[in-house]
C-alpha cells in the first residue's frame, strides 16, 4: 500500500466508526471526537485554512468567509495533517515560531508537497466515503456526464461539484 | 482578512429620517490589531431636527451640529464610503449595529446614491457585538461580566460592559471611544472564549447561516431575549415568501402533536400565541447558531438531545406539516403600506438596477451643473428624487429660482410639520420644544435656548 492509499484507509476507518448510513460526513464532529478545536477565523481569502498545535492540543483555523463546502473541504484536509502528520505539526511548534502551522493556501493546493496530497487524498475518501458515493450512485441510472444529476449529488455530500468529479473519475 | 469596527452618533433614533453626525471605525489584522482609524463628522441637513435627547446624550450643541465648518452630510457620506471600501474585504462589527449602526450607514448611502449593502457585499460579512456580549456573560460569565445600572440591574450598555470588564473607556457616545471601548471588550472573547468567538465569526456570512439551518435538522439558537432559557432548539421549516432571508423554525420545545391537529386558520391564530411555536431567524443578521452535539447537557434542560433529534426528525419527514407551518407563518407577516416618504422607501421598491447603480456612480464624479440632466437618466424614481436633493443642498444655484424657492418653503413646512405634514414622522420643531419642556437640567436649558431661536 502506497502512501496515498494509506491515507484514505485511515480517511475510511474514521467513516466506519461514525457508522454513517447516509451523507454528508460531519467533518466538525468527527474532529471533536478526535480531540481538535475548529476555530472560525476571517483569514486573508487565499487561506483556507491551518492545522496547529496549541498548549499540546491540535487546533483547526478555517477561513470564516469561504463557502461552507469549502470549509468542510479544508477541515478534511487539516484532520488529515492532525492524524497522518501530527510528528511534523509538534515539530513545527519547535522549529519556527513564526510559522508554525501547516497552512492550506495557494501553494499547498498545487498539490506538488507529499504530505499535501496525502491530505487531499485523505479530505476526498472521508467526504465521500467510497461505500456511500457507490450506494447513492447505485440509486439511479442517470449519465455521469449529467451535471445537474452530480450537482444533486454532491449537494449530498455537500461538497463541490469539482471535488465529487475528482472523487468519480478515482473509482 | 480585517475587522472593520465602527460606531456612529447620530442626530436622533429614527433610522429613517435622522442621520449621521459622527462616524469613526478602526480597521484591524484578523487577530485584532490596530491597523488604520479614521474619523468624520457632518453638519446637520437643512431638513433634519435634532432630538434634543440625542443631543444631550452626545454632549452636541444645536450649534455644533449646525456649524458651517462641519462639512456637509454628503461630503462625509463619501468620505466613509471611500475609506470604508478601500478597507474591505472586511467583517465588520458594531454595538447594536444590526438594529441600528448598520441601518443609519445603509440610509446614508441610499440618500447620497451609494450602493446600500457594502457591509454585507461583495466578500464582507457583518456580525453584532451586542448579541456577542450577550451571548458571552450569559454563557462564559467567568470571562464576560454584564455591566451595572446605577440601580444595580444587569445592562449590556457599552459603557457600562466596559466598565464591569477592565476596558478604558475615554468618553460615553463619542463614536471613535465607543470603537475603543468595543474593541476592548472583543479581545476579550476571543481570548477567555475563543469558542464563543469563533461561532461568533463563523455565522457571520449569510451562506454559513444558510447552509447550517438547512442541514442541520435540529440547532440550537442563541436567543437572549428568551431567558431564563437562552438557548432554544429549533428546526428550520419553511422561508418567508416575501423576504428570503427570513427563515421559519419551529421550537422543538412546541406540543408538536397538537399543532399538527390545527387546520391553517387555527394554525396562524396558535401562531400568535406565546410562547410562540414558530421563530423567525434572519439568516443575514449573523445568528448564533450551535450543533447539538456542540452543546453541554445542562443546556438541554427538559429535553434531550436524542429527543430533539427524534422532533426533528420527524418534523422535516413531513413536508407537508412543514409547508402548513410556513403557510401560517407568512399568513401573519405584517403588511406595510409604500410610504410616500422617499427616506422609507429604500426597502420598499425592487433593487437598484445594474444601469442605475452604473449612473450612481458616474453622477458622483459630474460637476454639480452637469448633475441635474444627469439625473433624469436614472430608471428608478428614488434616485431622481434623491439626486435632486443632494443637488439642491450642495448647490443650489443649479436649480432656478422658483424651484429653489420651493424646496425652502417645502424644507420650512417639514421642520414646522404645517401643511401638508401635520403628522409626520421625523421630528419637528414644535416636537423638540415638546421634549425640552419635558427635560430638567442646566443643559437642556442650553438647549431650550437654542430651539427656540429656529
Amino acid at each position: 500500500m502506497n502512501e496515498l492509499d494509506e491515507a484514505r484507509a485511515q480517511a475510511s476507518a474514521l467513516v466506519k466508526r461514525l457508522g454513517l448510513k447516509v451523507p454528508p460526513v460531519p467533518v466538525d464532529r468527527l474532529a471533536k471526537v478526535l480531540g481538535v478545536r475548529i476555530e472560525y477565523t476571517p483569514f486573508d481569502d487565499e487561506l483556507s485554512g491551518m492545522a496547529f498545535i496549541r498548549d499540546g492540543k491540535p487546533v483547526i483555523g478555517v477561513n470564516s468567509n469561504h463557502h461552507p463546502n469549502r470549509q468542510r473541504f479544508t477541515i478534511a484536509h487539516e484532520l488529515a495533517h492532525v492524524v497522518l502528520h501530527r510528528a511534523k505539526l509538534e515539530a513545527t511548534v519547535l522549529i519556527d515560531k513564526g510559522r508554525n502551522f501547516i497552512p492550506r493556501d495557494s501553494i499547498s493546493a498545487e498539490g506538488i508537497d507529499p504530505l499535501e496530497k496525502q491530505a487531499n487524498a485523505f479530505a476526498s475518501e472521508l467526504l465521500m466515503p467510497e461505500r456511500l458515493v457507490q450506494q447513492i450512485m447505485a440509486e439511479s441510472s442517470r449519465d455521469i456526464q449529467d451535471d445537474d444529476y452530480l450537482i444533486g449529488i454532491a449537494n449530498r455530500f455537500r461538497v463541490s461539484l469539482a471535488a465529487l468529479q475528482i472523487r468519480l473519475a478515482r473509482l | 482578512m480585517a475587522f472593520v469596527l465602527y460606531d456612529l452618533e447620530t442626530s436622533g433614533l429614527n433610522k429613517r429620517f435622522d442621520q449621521i453626525l459622527q462616524f469613526a471605525a478602526v480597521r484591524t489584522d484578523a487577530d485584532l490589531n490596530e491597523t488604520h482609524r479614521f474619523e468624520t463628522r457632518s453638519r446637520l441637513l437643512p431638513h433634519v431636527v435634532p432630538s434634543p435627547q440625542a443631543l444631550l446624550v452626545t454632549g452636541h450643541t444645536l450649534a455644533e451640529a449646525n456649524s458651517p465648518f462641519r462639512q456637509s452630510h454628503y461630503s462625509m457620506v463619501c468620505e466613509i464610503v471611500n475609506v470604508l471600501a478601500s478597507w474591505c474585504p472586511a467583517t465588520f462589527l458594531g454595538y447594536n449595529s444590526i438594529r441600528f449602526d448598520e441601518e443609519f450607514l445603509r440610509q446614508a448611502f441610499y440618500q447620497c446614491l451609494h450602493p446600500i449593502f457594502l457591509t454585507n457585499r461583495n466578500g464582507n460579512a457583518r456580525a453584532d457585538v451586542l448579541n456577542l456580549m450577550r451571548a458571552a456573560t450569559t454563557l462564559h460569565p467567568s470571562v464576560m461580566h454584564a455591566g451595572l445600572e446605577r440601580d444595580g440591574r444587569p445592562t449590556h450598555r457599552l459603557g457600562a460592559m466596559a466598565a464591569a470588564n477592565g476596558v478604558p473607556s475615554r468618553a460615553l457616545h463619542d463614536a471613535a471611544a465607543d470603537v475603543d471601548a468595543m474593541l476592548g471588550l472583543c479581545r476579550l472573547v476571543r481570548a477567555g472564549a475563543p469558542d464563543l468567538w469563533s461561532t461568533f465569526l463563523r455565522f457571520s456570512a449569510k451562506p454559513a447561516v444558510v447552509d447550517f439551518v438547512r442541514d442541520e435538522d435540529a440547532f440550537a439558537y442563541f436567543d437572549y431575549f428568551g431567558r431564563p432559557q437562552v438557548m432554544h432548539f429549533l428546526t428550520r421549516v419553511g422561508v418567508n415568501p416575501n423576504d428570503g432571508n427570513s427563515h421559519y423554525c419551529l421550537d422543538l420545545a412546541s406540543d408538536i402533536d397538537a399543532l399538527r391537529k390545527l387546520d391553517d386558520g387555527e394554525l396562524s391564530q396558535r401562531l400568535t400565541q406565546e410562547p410562540r411555536p414558530i421563530r423567525r431567524l434572519k439568516v443575514n443578521a449573523s445568528p448564533l447558531l450551535y450543533p447539538l452535539w456542540d452543546i453541554e447537557p445542562d443546556r438541554f434542560v427538559d429535553l434531550t438531545e436524542d429527543e430533539l433529534t427524534r422532533r426533528a426528525s420527524s418534523v422535516r419527514g413531513d413536508p407537508e406539516f412543514m409547508a402548513a407551518l410556513t403557510r401560517a407563518a407568512a399568513s401573519i407577516e405584517p403588511i406595510y403600506p409604500p410610504s410616500e416618504h422617499v427616506e422609507q422607501q429604500i426597502y420598499g421598491g425592487s433593487f437598484i438596477s445594474d444601469a442605475d447603480s452604473a449612473l450612481s456612480r458616474q453622477f458622483h464624479s459630474l460637476p454639480w451643473q452637469d448633475r441635474l440632466d444627469f439625473a433624469q437618466r436614472f430608471q428608478d424614481d428614488r434616485l431622481r428624487r434623491l439626486a435632486r436633493r443632494l443637488i439642491f443642498f450642495e448647490s443650489p444655484h443649479v436649480l432656478e429660482e422658483p424651484e429653489r424657492r420651493l424646496i425652502v418653503n417645502d424644507i420650512a413646512a417639514r421642520r414646522r410639520g404645517e401643511g401638508r405634514y401635520t403628522a409626520p414622522p421625523w421630528t419637528t420643531v414644535p416636537q423638540a420644544l415638546s421634549e425640552l419642556d419635558a427635560m430638567i437640567g442646566e443643559q437642556s436649558e442650553a438647549l431650550k435656548i437654542e430651539f427656540r431661536s429656529l
